[in-house]
């Protein structure tokens, strides 16, 4: 029924809603005044009163503001912990390439410290302005294709190449988690 | 009294403000996880 408003954009959907309440409010006083007037009788204490209403509003409101608080600062904190982690794999991911073979070991090492430079000086300041650069996607699938291609001959080195393609789709997943908070 | 409750609301909607966009303004996230990774493990002189 009131789906209506998910259509409307959200500044004017503050202006109506707060017009709404307002308005129903100060339509209620007006048509009731007069009768609660005749019906309460006339008391010394209703600043008092009206002071314990406004101090109970002010409870409210500030529960909401303390739960808004807080669920930013979670989601704050999630985003700084992916953040880590997406720099922690890439580290782990590293040290699993430093067991491969030359040249390819070189190869993908260069591409990781090439990923990490492009994410402190390009990437970083463009989301910061809450954009998202293409770059790092374009050098991610470089080194996905890289290490994908690459044929184990040993049963370690097969080992090594799972838990490398394990650790890069945890990289990859941190990294998404990144960009989706941009 | 009503002074300290102001500057607490004032307060608690900067924070608000602030950490909304993690990666805007002065209060946000920083590179330095990747700034360590790059320094202690990738160059090769560490």
């Amino acid at each position: 029924m009131f789906y209506w408003i998910y259509g409307v954009p959200s500044l004017a959907l503050v202006a109506l809603f707060s017009v709404t309440f307002v308005g129903f409010v100060w339509l209620g006083i007006i048509l009731t005044r007069s009768r609660v007037r005749r019906w309460v009788a006339p008391e010394e204490d209703w600043n008092e009163i009206m002071g314990l209403v406004l101090s109970a509003y002010g409870v409210f409101y500030g529960i909401v503001l303390g739960l808004i608080a807080v669920g930013t600062h979670q989601n704050f904190e999630e985003l700084d912990q992916t953040v880590e982690q997406e720099a922690a794999t890439l580290g782990t991911l590293y040290r699993d390439v430093s067991g491969y073979p030359e040249p390819i070991q070189d190869e993908l090492q260069a591409m990781q410290r090439g990923y990490c430079r492009f994410i402190i000086e390009e990437a970083w300041p463009a989301q910061q302005r809450g954009v998202i650069t293409e770059g790092g996607t374009a050098r991610v699938t470089a080194f996905e294709q890289k290490l994908l291609a690459f044929e184990p001959e040993t049963p370690g080195q097969e080992v090594l190449h799972a838990e490398t393609i394990r650790e890069f789709n945890a990289f990859v997943e941190a990294r998404r988690q990144r960009l989706y908070g941009v | 009294m009503e002074l300290w409750y102001v500057v607490i609301i004032g307060v608690t909607v900067f924070l608000i403000a602030a950490m909304d966009h993690p990666f805007r303004g002065t209060l946000s996230i920083s590179p330095q996880a990747f700034e360590i990774v790059l320094r202690t493990l990738m160059t090769p002189s560490s």
